[in-house]
């Protein structure tokens, strides 16, 4: 009996509030389906057995726990905010007479209800979105579409659990704000007028310094290899600084202006800076966490987009710019030794020959129906140097990724005869002549870096001639420069490389050189047609893996067969699996976060605005008593109100394009050279932000008016 | 010569689903000279709000003219209202109506900010109204810092601050404390010695009985007048109530 007029009573609280539930409801409900969209990708079977699929999983896992941090925060946003609005009206029951535990219990009802209503929606749109998530994964990764749906009971209880648990716990806080509520305090507090906000000087310093910093940072950082740290230190600096400006900054900033008095006391900004001193007290957590997010929903697209798109770039790139289709090969490792000082046999994959090698390949690609065309060999060695007074050294990377020596350079070093070939060139050089060529005209001109006598394994060079572009080269300096090396003959790699690398004491010594031979097919649609798919990978690298053990096996020395991997196997339409495969999961990711990101703008600035209605009607009558018309009236709340909605845009977009070199350098990191491409993936990227940003602003400015009204 | 004419006002309001006709002003005729000050009572619902809505042109009447210095209310168009407004009236409400995010500077200066002045005229012309009201230290406070009293005599700065023809004051006193009341009335009788025509709406006899001039309204209509001739605040306060017993108990003076 009690408990149905309850229910009755909750049911009809949540009808009448619908302004606060719906969107309570819809967030927790799309928080919902994705959590459960992510679970199920992050363990359906089926999508690992897709070529390039089994990258999602682990990409997802991770998606899951930056959704799962940002849903906790988010249910007990909403929940704070609900509760907030609605103290007043428990307040009032407590006044007419309801016993505290009979509110608690009207409370639970109301939560209980709209837990299972955003529950029960939320897993059946997490599960229509999921059928179209796989569509939309196959689709993105030149796959047949899998069918049927997917669902298993673990993965809906799991959702459930979570989020049931993650509103009992706001239940739970709003118990004990219950249990303190004092009605009287309540209905006396609510006329009460707010203090002004103060200067906060401090923060305003820490804002301006941390800010100052990041920007620094992400402006200066040059080599691609510290971008990483660097990166992430000024995201860090620049949350910082981006709260604290919010906070400290637009209150200074307002002050300063309201106390200009030629500026100040004129009838468009009297209103709307006094206005929006207060407005910026209230919202300014809101309001940088928006910029925040925004710029985070901007980072993760362009940059995904960019990766996805340019796929094929990078495939080009790895295969001297299109003229190969794969290549095979393997390293030289020198003198290598483990920590316990035994030997492991030296160049073990060097062992193979050129014409086995070449037999081995036309065995598996013939298999497909391609014939080898050409068969390119080229060796070469790659690290980063540094020279003092003319003499190399080496430059331990992984000691000193936040510290490279000034000068530092990369180079590529390749013998005379494999650059002929590669580069279709007639070069002769002297005995101890050294070819060279920038990357790029801004990488510098070598005779200008380096004096034209260098002394390089014991053996002094001179700068030679300058050569042509080498294909093998990556796209970027990581380093002050990168340069290619052309030696007269292999043996002086061998020396350069052995006097570089002293072994060290109880280390790895890890010396590589590689040596790879570019083919181009004829045929090369047909073999990645018909080349399947065996364990993540395609059927030819396994195929190409059992036939180099089995000629190992035929050599005298059998251990040389456990070094498999050393040898290569890359063909272009693997690469492309692959690299569809990662990128495309994380773009895939980069969009559901991104919605996870939208839901929390777009539940801050609805709330805002609610918020801001039932304090702006206050002041709309007031002002319009006190002789303003209604349209000067709605023009200066308009005014403002836009002003405090595009700050947070604005800041998004002025980090983005600070951040800009820095993510740049961060793409080449992964092989991601176009430059052009990433340009224009980050300006569409903010032009639809904007957009979606708008239309949830029109949509929410409404509910604004409404209220006002 | 009237300062404010009101002939044969009449308003009639429409139910929002069209049916039901309440009229709040059947027929209302008086003026006030300049210099005067008039207290205007009626029990809740007799249609005061609805006369000073109207006198304020925040609403229309539907019937009958109000003429403000011989122009003809009705005849402004709406964009020059809010204009119109600003430089003739000065309004003062029971709810004060301040502005929290201003502080009692501000407030006090809005209306002529609004009004277009310049920055420098701002502080001269705020100084000695501020001073006569006994609310120059408290200029540079907020309103939830000072007291009832003392944010309705920052409204009225507010409302005299633009030199209007006419103040509108809707229950000035409703919302204070007695020693705040007579202070509050003591400021209207000081600044109506020194020629400010004041109209007051309310139904507290003791704020009535400050006034030059009452008039009662009774269903729309102007029921009764008292001048107050030579009589003192407590006869007139006599008068007034024995005017409003009548009134309440159903006199048949028509």
């Amino acid at each position: 009996m009690k408990l149905g007029l309850f229910l009755r009573l909750a049911w009809s609280n949540i009808r009448k509030n619908h302004q606060l539930y719906v969107p309570h409801i819809l967030a927790g409900a799309g928080l919902t389906a994705i959590f459960y969209v992510m679970q199920t990708l992050a363990n359906d079977d089926r999508l690992r057995k897709i070529k390039g699929g089994y990258a999602i999983p682990s990409i997802m896992i991770i998606g899951l726990t930056v959704v799962a941090i940002l849903s906790v925060i988010l249910v007990l946003f909403t929940n704070s905010f609900l509760m907030k609005q609605r103290t007043r009206e428990y307040g009032m029951y407590n006044v007419l007479g309801m016993e505290k535990r009979h509110v608690g219990c009207i409370m639970f009802l109301e939560s209980a209800i709209s837990t299972v209503i955003l529950l029960v929606a939320g897993i059946l749109a997490g599960m229509l979105i999921y059928k179209l998530c796989c569509l939309f994964i196959c689709k993105m990764l030149q796959v047949e579409t899998i069918l049927g749906f997917y669902m298993k009971a673990e993965f809906v209880l799991k959702t459930v659990g979570a989020f049931a648990a993650m509103y009992l716990l706001a239940f739970l806080w709003n118990c004990i704000r219950l249990a303190r509520l004092r009605p009287v305090e309540l209905l006396a507090s609510a006329g009460a007028g707010e203090k002004e906000p103060k200067t906060k000087w401090i923060m305003l310093i820490i804002g301006l310094l941390t800010l100052g910093t990041g920007y620094f940072i992400a402006l200066t950082t040059e080599s691609p290899l510290r971008a990483i740290p660097d990166f992430f230190t000024a995201v860090i600096l620049v949350i910082i600084g981006t709260y604290a400006l919010f906070l400290a900054g637009s209150v200074a900033f307002l002050k300063l202006l309201r106390r200009n008095k030629g500026f100040y006391y004129r009838r468009k900004n009297m209103i709307a800076v006094s206005d929006l001193l207060y407005r910026m007290k209230q919202n300014a957590v809101g309001l940088a966490s928006i910029a925040i997010l925004a710029t985070g929903v901007i980072v993760m697209i362009s940059t995904t987009v960019c990766l996805y798109m340019g796929t094929e770039a990078t495939i080009r790139n790895y295969f001297l710019e299109g003229r190969a289709d794969m290549y095979v090969g393997g390293l030289y490792v020198w003198d290598e030794k483990t920590p316990d000082g035994d030997a492991i046999p030296e160049r073990h994959s060097g062992q193979i020959p050129e014409e086995v090698l070449r037999s081995l390949t036309e065995q598996v690609v013939g298999k497909y129906g391609a014939e080898v065309e050409s068969f390119i060999r080229v060796r070469s060695f790659s690290d980063s140097l540094c020279f003092t007074d003319g003499k190399a050294d080496l430059v331990r990377l992984r000691s000193t990724l936040t510290s490279l020596p000034k000068g530092t350079i990369d180079v590529v070093i390749l013998p005379l005869e494999d650059y002929n070939r590669l580069c279709k060139d007639n070069l002769v050089l002297k005995d101890n002549e050294i070819g060279w060529v920038a990357l790029s005209d801004d990488s510098g001109n070598l005779t200008k870096v380096l004096p034209s006598e260098i002394s390089f394994g014991g053996k002094a060079y001179t700068l030679g001639p300058e050569v042509k572009h080498i294909p093998i080269m990556r796209n970027e300096a990581f380093t002050d420069g990168y340069y290619g090396l052309v030696v007269p003959a292999m043996d002086d790699i061998d020396s350069i490389v052995t006097d570089l690398y002293q072994p060290s004491e109880g280390g790895w010594t890890y010396y590589i050189t590689s040596y790879r031979y570019y083919v181009s097919l004829k045929g090369t649609e047909e073999i990645a047609a018909r080349d399947g798919v065996k364990d993540g990978r395609r059927q030819s690298y396994w195929e190409f893996g059992d036939l180099v053990a089995e000629y190992l096996k035929t050599l005298d020395t059998p251990e040389t067969g456990e070094h498999i991997d050393a040898t290569a196997w890359e063909t272009s339409w693997a690469l492309r699996d692959e690299l569809l495969g990662m990128y495309g999961s994380l773009f895939f990711l980069g969009i559901l976060l991104s919605l996870v990101f939208l839901f929390a703008t777009a539940l801050i600035i609805y709330y805002k605005q609610i918020s801001e209605g039932y304090d702006d009607r206050g002041r709309f009558q007031i002002l319009q008593k006190v002789g303003m018309t209604q349209k000067e009236t709605k023009g200066t709340i308009r005014r403002q109100i836009v002003i405090v909605f595009f700050l947070p845009l604005v800041t998004a977009v002025i980090h983005m394009i600070v951040a800009y070199p820095v993510i740049r350098k961060l793409l080449l990191l992964l092989m991601m050279p176009n430059d052009n491409l990433f340009l224009l993936c980050t300006a569409c990227t903010v032009v639809a932000f904007a957009l979606i940003y708008m239309v949830i602003y029109r949509l929410t400015a409404r509910t604004y008016y409404r209220i006002v009204r | 010569m009237a300062i404010l004419e009101v002939s044969n006002l009449k308003k009639i309001y429409t139910t929002r689903f069209g049916g039901n006709k309440v009229q709040a002003l059947s027929n209302v005729t008086f003026s006030v000279e300049k210099g005067e000050y008039v207290a205007i009572m009626g029990e809740s619902g007799s249609g005061k709000t609805t006369l000073l809505n109207i006198l304020a042109a925040l609403d229309r009447p539907t019937a009958g003219k109000v003429m403000l210095e011989g122009k003809e209310l009705s005849g402004i168009k709406e964009a020059e209202m809010a204009t119109f407004r600003r430089e003739n009236l000065g309004f003062v409400f029971q709810e004060f109506n301040l502005l929290d995010t201003f502080s009692i500077r501000d407030n006090i200066l809005l209306p002529l900010v609004l009004n277009g002045a310049k920055p420098a005229e701002l502080e001269s012309k705020l100084l000695p109204i501020a001073e006569e009201l006994g609310i120059k230290d408290l200029l540079a406070k907020y309103p939830y810092e000072v007291s009832g009293g003392q944010k309705q005599r920052t409204a009225v700065a507010r409302a005299l601050i633009t030199d209007p023809k006419l103040i509108l004051a809707d229950e000035p006193t409703g919302a204070l404390d007695s020693k705040s009341t007579d202070d509050l009335l003591r400021v209207f009788r000081e600044i109506n010695a020194k020629g400010q025509t004041i109209l007051m709406v309310t139904h507290s006899t003791k704020a009535a009985s400050h006034a030059s001039r009452v008039l009662f309204i009774r269903d729309g209509e102007v029921f009764h007048q008292i001048y107050r001739g030579d009589c003192t605040n407590e006869q007139l306060y006599q008068k007034i109530s024995d005017t409003l017993t009548l009134l309440t108990t159903g006199g048949e003076q028509r």
